[in-house]
């Protein structure tokens, strides 16, 4: 049976896993293929993932702004993947669109103030408010002073937009545009460093990028061994003893509204050929 | 309308670490105890086991062991000219909740305080004159000396299974281990934790440099060990998510794994969790406590009437409970008057990076909590602090835990924030960085304390903490020459660059330091400048006992919890062997 | 609490070829300036910021010798001198083990595991009476030639991709434990004999974690169950941190039954030989250094970072590492630019 049934998901993905669980669209599971057989180099760019993200929070103009934005923060490279290949944009949409997203563990009340740097965020926002609100100024402003979109911007120009908000002290729709810029930067390390059950750090390329092993951890026996290389693979909280990694377990995906077919879960399904 | 509940002999209002101790030495007393724990109940199995419990994101970053801030908050502000405002979301420290309180998610950093610390005012005075320390310093003397308070730290850590190297038994000095501590009884429980290679590396440059490094005190075991109350803890295995989170292998201590399975079995012993207490009950003429008002899980309100209250919640939350009780008078910064949230403290923080060539790998995840080497050539009052015009001081060594990636990803000066150049440094680095932190002593201030907010309120309509703090000059003296100390060491270690960057005010509550917030709820041998007497006893309500880092007159150089711990015991001695015998007296004379 | 018989995690043969020294490269990235004032820590004294020696003042432990599987395959099967019987005699043709016999399964175990239980059962640490001549007869090479050889048996992990996990099997295999029970103590432990979650050490499933920890999954019900007993009664005394025997003397004997029965139920792991990861940012692998052009800031504002995002600056500014231990590069704190003063 499934590995994560001792505890419901809910639980063992913490509070965020409402996010996930949401019944409320269709949520396509990403297909985690099992680490390769060879030696995995980091340096090697990853298999495509084999289904495509539905996102239940972000509108497409908003992904794709998130999408390239996010391209850039931590690009691909030699060094390994970037926050695309990772899946960053799926857990920012996954974080947006759930209990995090909507105030969870925030003092949401007034009177609302701004403060000083020290005093740390003050906005009436919750996070998913802050995006929207964000995204919706950006747009409105490349559009009106551009007459284009972000993703359509090149690569340098788009680093400067960036920086522009990075550095920025102009209103998104209420939203100072260097906190929108920070919640945006802190979001895209969460998604590339958080364990893939988020939906981010896809196949956990950034954790093998770095070398850092992940949810299984105990070392009393190596910690002696001074300088040692580990190159054991990572290992994620939702991974099988198949070295699958379950995103969601089978028994508590959402199942399709009505008779709108769920792009993608019949392939999610068959990770796992004629098991329960 | 409250349902009035039977009398007890004792309430506990939070079943921490504290809370569990006094539950256990009252039930053995003989009296019916019940605990009030807020949070939920948790227990090693189920709730802490992997590889759940190793979710950085859950448990390090959206913080699931702490309080939730949308029921209760603090506001913060760095001195009376501005307006306090909410911590929206924690960062500079993290009241945690829950069954067994912050030692289900601590680092198990066990440290004595030194007689200097204990004898902060008497000593510095006498060592350096009258006129040494800034005006504005409200330094005091807590009321008790380190002899006497030694056997009751040998009996916590005796309760914890302490791993560590002694060095100073009955004066006998013990090499190796820290030659500046005071005299103990006798070694500790276990033997020191294995060192990483962060911190040999760490060892050997401070003793090139004439230091004495030694093996920090730990309460995550270096081996099994089953302690006076007959539970039996395991080896701790270095998994590198001890902070925050909860230890699965039943390594940590505490109260769950040292003590709470004792206590629980006894006839005596009544827990109530998910019980909110919102104030202390008094008498008419506000001189005894006569219970709580707590809300259970469902919202409904009970009065728990009580011959005996222990306050034992988190030092913030001791202070608050105070006030919102009406008990004593609040600290006017104005006029001076007052002691309940007068001398808040907190910790003088800072690091040094050392970064290594990528043929050195320094496996920052293989890890724990309270491991590593560290020296106190510079804590305390143990360096001639003539030349420098501040007090204070603060141990340092290579006493990493962890290399969680989402908040550990070090990257050199000038590295921007984001981009390939900011990817290339965190792979250059990642495995190749040793972080030295600084751990610096915090005095109080005529300015820094801690009273009511006039505006915000929690969930239940009653005012939030306010927090009024700023780091004293004194302390940013302290924290610029030692930390450029600690700097002259990471530059013998080897690396290829050195970067470390001394505490600069003003203070914010947007960037982790530690959560070691004290005072408020001060002891002393003086009723105008104390809350509490020696034994830990109201000097306002004598049925009332208030017990935590609150009763800190100030910060010492090292964490917290060991010197909680001895005086929670010094307390309970007082409260079983004393106060008992005539109930309802002051233990002490005012 | 030195063991000398721990062998630290071998690097796999095929990546040694490609070792390159690290290069000499500059701390500081290609883009970016250095802002002096954050790093500066007193007025007088020695400059921050400089480059100070270049090697730590303790060495790393030496790379433990490489296993050769072709010669640990010629020991396995035809066996080597001063009596070094062939292990394929017991362990079968193709490393499987024999239920029958108690002789455990060695395809796919990790090399460092088995090289250390050889060691353990040369030096006595591990009791056998069967393996004791044996391993006293192999040289500390040979022992690492036969780990290297077995480690790399077993499936390949792409044939293990997608098969699923076998669950819980019914009641009554396998020794007659209760498979169930061995489920729950695998993930979830026993509070009321301060038993941890076997899956803590031994991975999900029983997959095992090399270099330490054996892989239990496909392992045979009756030599895991008799391990058990070497744990509880001393004759094994391979685990210096004692968790192996406190966990051995609080099962009963039907958890023990029940741990066997579960675990041997599971599908053996893939090889763990074929496993390995080279992290980018080692010797193996340096860090590539972006050339100009790359993705990122260029402008003076490249680093600043305030802490004011929606989760209050982590994990910008650092996490419980204290400022510095990670995430943002302005020293160690984030830069407190004061907007306009608050109104009150």
């Amino acid at each position: 049976m499934e590995k994560l049934t001792r505890r419901t998901f809910f639980k063992a993905a913490g509070a965020t896993a409402a996010a996930l669980t949401s019944q409320a669209q269709a949520l396509t599971r990403d297909v985690q293929e099992p680490a390769q057989g060879q030696a995995v180099n980091a340096g090697a760019a990853p298999a495509a993932s084999a289904a495509p993200v539905h996102y239940i929070f972000f509108r497409p103009d908003e992904a794709r702004f998130v999408e390239a934005a996010v391209a850039r923060l931590i690009p691909a490279d030699a060094n390994g993947p970037g926050a695309v290949e990772a899946g960053v944009p799926n857990y920012i949409d996954r974080q947006l669109g759930g209990a995090w997203g909507a105030g969870e563990r925030l003092y949401r009340s007034g009177p609302w103030q701004a403060g000083l740097a020290g005093q740390g965020y003050q906005l009436p926002f919750t996070p998913s408010e802050l995006f929207r609100n964000s995204l919706r100024a950006v747009n409105d402003d490349l559009q009106k002073r551009r007459n284009t979109t972000f993703d359509k911007l090149p690569g340098k120009e788009q680093d400067a937009y960036l920086e522009s908000l990075q550095t920025g002290q102009q209103s998104l729709n209420g939203v100072p545009a260097h906190t929108f810029f920070e919640s945006l930067l802190a979001l895209t390390i969460e998604g590339f460093f958080a364990d893939p059950i988020y939906g981010g750090n896809k196949d956990m390329a950034a954790w093998k990028m770095i070398g850092f092993p992940g949810a299984y951890a105990s070392y009393y026996h190596l910690v002696d061994q001074y300088g040692v290389l580990f190159t054991r693979p990572p290992i994620s909280i939702g991974e099988d003893n198949r070295r699958t990694i379950h995103i969601m377990p089978a028994s508590q995906e959402p199942k399709a509204i009505g008779q709108n077919p769920v792009h993608g879960t019949e392939a999610a399904h068959t990770t796992r050929k004629g098991g329960k | 309308m409250a349902t009035r509940l039977k009398e007890v002999d004792a309430v506990m209002i939070g079943v921490g670490l504290v809370g569990t101790m006094l539950g256990r030495e009252l039930t053995k007393a003989g009296l019916k105890v019940v605990g009030l724990e807020r949070g939920n109940p948790q227990f090693t199995v189920p709730d802490f086991q992997g590889p759940q419990m190793h979710d950085e994101l859950r448990y390090a970053v959206r913080k699931a062991f702490m309080q939730d801030n949308t029921k209760e908050a603090i506001t913060f502000r760095n001195n009376v000219n501005q307006t306090a405002l909410p911590i929206r979301r924690w960062e500079s420290f993290l009241p945690g909740t829950g069954l067994g309180g912050a030692a289900v998610h601590w680092n198990g950093q066990t440290w004595r305080f030194q007689d200097s610390d204990f004898q902060m005012r008497t000593k510095t005075i006498q060592r350096y004159g009258q006129n040494f320390m800034d005006p504005e310093l409200t330094v005091q003397d807590w009321g008790v000396t380190a002899a006497e308070i030694e056997p009751y730290y040998d009996r916590f850590e005796y309760l914890l299974g302490t791993s560590g190297l002694a060095g100073n038994v009955k004066g006998q000095k013990n090499p190796g281990g820290n030659p500046f501590e005071d005299a103990r009884s006798r070694g500790y429980p276990t033997p020191p934790m294995k060192e990483p290679y962060g911190s040999a590396i760490f060892r050997k440059a401070a003793a090139s440099l004439g230091y004495h490094p030694f093996p920090q005190p730990s309460s995550n075991l270096s081996q099994p060990y089953t302690n006076p109350e007959g539970l039996t803890m395991q080896t701790c295995m270095f998994c590198g998510y001890c902070e925050r989170f909860a230890c699965e292998h039943y390594a940590k201590s505490s109260p769950q794994t040292i003590l709470l399975p004792v206590l629980l079995k006894d006839k005596n012993f009544t827990l109530k969790t998910q019980s909110h207490v919102l104030h202390i009950n008094l008498s008419q003429d506000k001189k005894t406590a006569t219970g709580v008002t707590y809300i259970d899980a469902s919202g409904k309100q009970f009065e728990q009437p009580a011959k005996l209250v222990i306050l034992c919640g988190f030092a913030l939350n001791n202070v608050r409970m105070l006030l919102l009780s009406g008990i004593g008078q609040p600290y006017d910064p104005k006029t001076g008057e007052g002691t309940v949230g007068r001398n808040y403290a907190y910790q003088t923080m800072s690091t040094v990076q050392v970064f290594f060539d990528e043929s050195v790998n320094i496996n920052p995840f293989m890890r724990s909590g309270a491991n590593g080497t560290a020296i106190a050539d510079f804590s305390c009052d143990n360096f001639d602090h003539g030349p420098h015009k501040f007090v204070g001081g603060a141990y340092f060594g290579d006493v990493m835990t962890n290399g969680r990636p989402i908040e550990f990803h070090p990257t050199p000066p000038g590295t921007p924030a984001w981009g390939a150049a900011w990817k290339a440094a965190v792979v250059k680095h990642y495995n190749h960085t040793i972080v030295l932190n600084v751990h610096g002593s915090s005095v109080s201030t005529r300015n820094n304390y801690l009273d009511l907010d006039p505006t915000y309120k929690d969930a239940w309509g009653l005012p939030l903490l306010r927090i009024t703090f700023d780091f004293p000059a004194n302390d940013l003296r302290m924290s610029q020459y030692i930390t450029g100390k600690a700097v002259e060491v990471g530059r013998a270690m080897g690396g290829r660059l050195v970067n470390g960057s001394a505490r600069k005010g003003p203070y914010g509550i947007t960037q982790y330091q530690t959560t070691h917030n004290t005072g408020g709820t001060v002891m002393g041998l003086d009723p105008k400048t104390s809350v509490v007497n020696k034994y830990l006893q109201s000097w306002d309500v004598p049925n009332l006992f208030v017990i935590g880092a609150s009763n800190f007159p100030q910060n010492a150089t090292y964490n917290p919890t060991d010197t909680v711990g001895a005086l929670a015991y010094f307390s309970a001695n007082a409260i079983v062997n004393q106060y008992l015998k005539s109930p309802g007296r002051p233990l002490v004379q005012a | 609490m030195k063991t000398d018989h721990i062998i630290p995690v071998m690097l796999a043969a095929l990546v040694l070829s490609a070792c390159q020294k690290s290069t000499k490269s500059d701390a500081t990235p290609a883009q970016g300036k250095q802002p002096a004032a954050a790093i500066q820590t007193q007025a007088a004294g020695p400059q921050n910021g400089q480059q100070a020696a270049t090697s730590p003042p303790v060495a790393p432990v030496a790379p433990e010798p490489q296993g050769k599987p072709q010669a640990g395959q010629q020991l396995a099967s035809a066996g080597g001198q001063n009596g070094i019987t062939a292990c394929v005699g017991c362990h079968g043709a193709q490393g499987e083990g024999n239920a029958q016999g108690g002789f455990p399964r060695l395809a796919g175990q990790g090399e460092a595991y088995l090289a250390r239980q050889l060691t353990a059962y040369a030096n006595g640490t591990r009791v056998n009476p069967i393996m004791q001549p044996i391993a006293k007869a192999m040289n500390a090479q040979q022992m690492r030639d036969a780990a290297a050889y077995y480690a790399s048996l077993g499936d390949a992990p792409d044939a293990a991709a997608g098969v699923p996990a076998a669950g819980v099997p019914a009641a009554g295999k396998a020794g007659g434990g209760n498979a169930e029970r061995g489920r729950v103590l695998s993930e979830i432990g026993d509070n009321s004999k301060e038993v941890q979650a076997c899956a803590n050490c031994h991975g999900p499933g029983g997959l095992g974690r090399q270099p330490v920890y054996p892989y239990l999954a496909g392992q045979h019900a009756g030599y895991l169950t008799a391990a058990m007993g070497e744990w509880k009664n001393g004759n094994r005394k391979t685990d210096p941190s004692g968790q192996m025997p406190h966990v051995a003397r609080q099962l009963a004997d039907a958890d023990v039954a029940a741990l066997s029965a579960y675990y041997s139920a599971q599908p053996a792991p893939p090889s763990a030989a074929k496993l390995v990861n080279i992290p980018a940012g080692s010797s193996q692998h340096p860090a590539v250094m972006p050339g100009p052009g790359a993705p990122g800031p260029s402008g003076p504002g490249g680093g600043t970072v305030r802490g004011t995002g929606t989760e209050q600056g982590a994990p910008i500014t650092g996490g419980a590492q204290g400022p510095g231990g990670g995430g943002g590069t302005q020293g160690n704190q984030p830069q407190n630019e004061t907007p306009p003063p608050v109104k009150r």
